[in-house]
């Protein structure tokens, strides 16, 4: 109460996260001695002594492990503090993390209720829709920027994207991308201070994990990598499973524009399972690729990452064709492209000359090898220079 | 004309005596078939009754037509299909009429006796499938024939738009959109029952729409060459963007079908399939991994799914000699979807080759015309000369070769306001059609194996008659045992109208 009074923001966020664990609070409220109602009405105003209510109500029926009925009173709260939220300034902004951090994580426990019962699990679209009206409040509060609630955007903005890629459901995370991008918001998403304030480093960190995978999805690996990189460069060394989970999505970006993750990294980040996918990789090894690959399916198809980390073939085309040319004599720039059929089915890969033309007229047309194909007379000719370009130079990825 | 419902019946005994000596050529008997099993009714009082899940729907209709709008479209205001006419006499029949769409708007009032039940909904598709899509005018020689059959005799000048060519089979065209019009309109009242089926009943809905995609797959390969891109707006005769919609919509059914009985412990035994075709179809790549990442193992692993995950990372990766080498390998369905990848993949693949074969952007590289057929599986040298001149490609002087410019800047043509022209579209014939040469077409159309529960409910129980109107199934049926009785030294001949049991291998333990 004295934290409302005070429109001390922290302090009000504090205590409601203080809630979540306090022991003594949740066995009284399960007791149900406390009158509720009447603590609530007495010392506060509308409407946080509705909020607060619901609050309780929440706690008590997340104790009691009725998570559906706990996500109700959660979104309810949440009803009645966007009611204050709009008029307000900005000092509730971390009370309005804490409520989205509830909200979302009740909603994920609801739906795995519901799954369970057989029904359909519809909560998580509901917390998405309650957060998305938050953002608009957010993002379309005139006051002057250094008091402005834009300040508070990025929050939600991430709590939404952590419910919508749960739910698989990234349609809508454009529009979230775009308001970043647009005129009105504060262009503060390297760490830098703009008219006094600045967004928290986690929440820089946050958005740049979850825009790079974005990226990856359509396809476009120069902005994934950066992004990726970021995160993973500014998450702070403590913090150990978000670095995991930046390398993730990094280790096969950086592999699919020809970069290869040290062993000891993959080590100390435990992400062993790509040491053998990238020595395949270096080596130009097709048979251990493709094993690597189908090992590997089932965890990469639920991470999201198959698609990208089949897109590191073209390097082990590269690098199986950069040895080829090794066991050719020193002078000749010319190599029979029947050999190369050979070599490629010594090796497992069954290919016809069409296929052989392919895969070389790809890596050809996208400057991965410099030289052409003599249709004519069946030959690889190559640049007398180098004809296999150092991979750091060709650091973008065309889609083919 | 036929007059009441009971006076067809008795003419449709003499129309059975008479089938003795008439021989179907094109008909042949489905691999597998429902009308064994009979499914109760469901305890729902109609649509707003309350689910209980326990039967075969709350229809009650039991033939393949409501009596009302069989009685309307025979003898209020005709309004009968060729494909609804009796092959023996080759007038309407009312046992030959499929219910046609109707709009459910919400003015629409449907009574139980207009809706089929679950068992009338699996002949309608049944019949739509193997005896409607082979149907040949007319059915027997000398038999009845509409006077437009005439065209589609012997080939010749005066073919009509689509005609594959087969004697006395109907234009494809014509038949698919019947048959997508009747199949539109069971779906819908599947959709409608659905949740009054029984568990059993919900099975027999999950062949139905399988069934029903494929056939929407093959038709968008099929009638490729008659739509807006081929044909001027009046002519055209095949509406893509409706086909692709009826296809989405059976596959979203059957996809929440599929959850829905996972949640209740049954997996489908296609659902790999499906889920292929979904995979290689779908639009956005992002949804498409978080929904595979739900899907159990068996089916992600199974081999359709794997092939699936090929021609995607082909296409996504512009690998388009990986592409056309699983083209050539995969079954006809699943080569019908890629087609619809030709352009994206096979515009890459020009790009790729015109800056690869030519050592630098002046010299004048030729490329055979017959390679470039090959290896981007065109169909004839007019479809290659149509591909290098939209992409701005010129000939070479013996017009047997292209011209490789030796740069990665190909454009496509534009027309006067640098918008897109869409070239028409090729239907290849030799490659994907090829694939379905020889196979009956209800063997494509249906399960490749019989549906386990199928096997399971009908394993001890005896062959139940069908409807009280002699089917037209039975009829053809009867007419084909007796074939194959005659053709082995004097069978017995078999019931007209009793419903032949499905061949179904030895029976398994109730």
């Amino acid at each position: 109460a004295g934290a409302i009074g005070r429109q001390d923001g922290p302090a009000l966020a504090a205590a409601l996260r203080f809630d979540m664990g306090n022991t003594s609070l949740l066995g009284q409220l399960s007791s149900g001695r406390v009158g509720l109602e009447a603590v609530c009405g007495g010392s506060l105003s509308e409407p946080y002594d509705e909020m607060l209510l619901e609050h309780f109500y929440f706690l008590r029926a997340a104790q009691e492990g009725d998570d559906i009925k706990a996500y109700a009173h959660c979104e309810r709260a949440c009803a009645c503090f966007q009611a204050v939220f709009e008029k307000d300034t900005d000092w509730s902004l971390p009370a309005l993390h804490a409520l989205c951090l509830s909200l979302r994580l009740a909603a994920a426990r609801a739906d795995r209720a519901l799954v369970a019962k057989g029904e359909k699990a519809s909560r998580q679209q509901e917390a998405a829709r309650t957060m998305q009206r938050f953002f608009q409040v957010t993002v379309t509060d005139r006051s002057a920027l250094p008091v402005s609630k834009k300040w508070g955007a990025l929050g939600v903005i991430n709590a939404l994207f952590k419910v919508y890629f749960n739910i698989n459901n990234l349609r809508l995370c454009q529009n979230l991308i775009r308001a970043v991008e647009g005129p009105a918001f504060p262009k503060a998403l390297d760490g830098q201070i703009v008219e006094g304030r600045r967004f928290p480093k986690g929440e820089i960190v946050t958005y740049k994990y979850f825009t790079g995978r974005l990226c990856l999805l359509n396809s476009d690996f120069g902005a994934a990598e950066r992004n990726l990189a970021y995160a993973f460069d500014h998450c702070p060394a403590l913090a150990f499973t978000n670095k995991r989970l930046a390398l993730r999505y990094l280790v096969p970006v950086r592999l699919a524009l020809g970069s290869f993750a040290s062993r000891a990294l993959l080590v100390k980040y435990r992400l062993e399972y790509f040491i053998p996918l990238c020595r395949a990789v270096h080596r130009g090894d097709l048979q251990a690729f493709e094993e690597q690959l189908a090992l590997n399916q089932q965890r990469f198809i639920q991470h999201g990452s198959y698609l990208l980390v089949e897109r590191s073939k073209t390097i082990v085309y590269r690098n199986f064709f950069k040895r080829c040319t090794e066991l050719y004599p020193e002078k000749s720039c010319k190599m029979d492209l029947t050999r190369i059929q050979r070599t490629l089915k010594a090796v497992g890969a069954h290919m016809d000359m069409d296929e052989v033309e392919c895969v070389l007229a790809n890596l050809i047309a996208t400057g991965y090898i410099k030289g052409y194909i003599s249709h004519q007379h069946g030959k690889l000719v190559v640049s007398k220079g180098a004809p296999f370009p150092p991979l750091r130079e060709l650091l973008t990825v065309t889609d083919g | 004309a036929l007059g009441v419902l009971a006076g067809g019946q008795a003419s449709s005994c003499d129309v059975a005596v008479r089938a003795a000596g008439v021989k179907f050529d094109w008909f042949i008997p489905p691999p597998y078939s429902w009308s064994a099993l009979v499914f109760p009714p469901s305890r729902d009082d109609g649509a707003e009754g309350r689910n209980h899940a326990d039967g075969g729907g709350w229809g009650r209709c039991t033939d393949m037509c409501p009596a009302d709008e069989a009685h309307e479209r025979l003898h209020i205001a005709p309004n009968a299909n060729m494909q609804e006419t009796d092959p023996l006499t080759g007038d309407s029949d009312p046992a030959w009429l499929v219910t046609m769409f109707h709009r459910n708007d919400a003015a629409r009032v449907w009574k139980p006796s207009d809706i089929r039940n679950v068992n009338a909904l699996a002949n309608s598709v049944e019949h739509l499938l193997t005896v409607v899509l082979p149907r040949r005018f007319p059915a027997f020689p000398g038999g009845p024939c509409p006077p437009e059959a005439a065209a589609w005799q012997t080939p010749g000048d005066q073919s009509s738009i689509g005609w594959e060519g087969v004697p006395g089979e109907p234009p494809f065209i014509r038949t698919a959109g019947f048959v997508r019009d009747r199949l539109r309109q069971i779906r819908q009242e599947l959709t409608m029952q659905q949740p009054s089926f029984s568990l059993a009943a919900k099975e027999v809905a999950v062949d139905l729409l399988e069934q029903c995609t494929r056939f929407h797959i093959m038709v968008e390969h099929r009638c490729c060459e008659l739509g807006l891109r081929n044909l001027p707006p009046d002519d055209a005769k095949f509406d893509s963007r409706m086909n692709m919609q009826m296809y989405t919509q059976s596959l979203s059914g059957l996809q929440q079908l599929y959850e829905e009985l996972r949640h209740q412990g049954v997996q489908c035994a296609n659902e790999a399939e499906f889920q292929a075709y979904y995979l290689v179809s779908s639009a956005d790549p992002d949804v498409l991994f978080g929904r595979l990442a739900n899907l159990p193992p068996t089916v992600l692993t199974a081999p359709s799914m794997q092939i699936a995950l090929r021609v995607l990372a082909a296409i996504q990766g512009g690998d388009f000699g990986a592409f056309f080498r699983e083209l050539k390998r995969a079954s006809y369905l699943m080569a019908c979807l890629m087609h619809k990848h030709f352009e994206t993949v096979r515009f890459r693949a020009i790009v790729a080759i015109n800056r690869a074969f030519a050592p630098r952007p002046d010299s004048r590289v030729e490329l055979p015309l017959a390679d470039l057929e090959r290896m981007l599986c065109l169909e004839d040298a007019d479809e290659a000369k149509a591909i290098a001149d939209f992409y701005g490609l010129h000939l070479s002087p013996s017009g047997s070769a292209v011209l490789l410019t030796g740069t990665s800047r190909i454009s496509a043509k534009t027309d006067a306001e640098g918008g897109p022209i869409m070239p028409p579209l090729v239907c290849s014939r030799s490659i994907i059609e090829a694939k379905r040469h020889g196979i009956p077409v209800c063997q494509l159309m249906m399960s490749p194996q019989p549906p386990p529960r199928l096997l399971e409910l009908a394993g001890g129980a005896p062959a139940v008659a069908a409807a009280t109107l002699p089917s037209p199934r039975a009829v053809l049926r009867s007419v084909a045992a007796k074939q194959a009785a005659a053709n082995t030294a004097g069978g017995v001949p078999a019931r007209p109208f009793a419903a032949i049991p499905a061949v179904l291998p030895p029976a398994l333990p109730p």
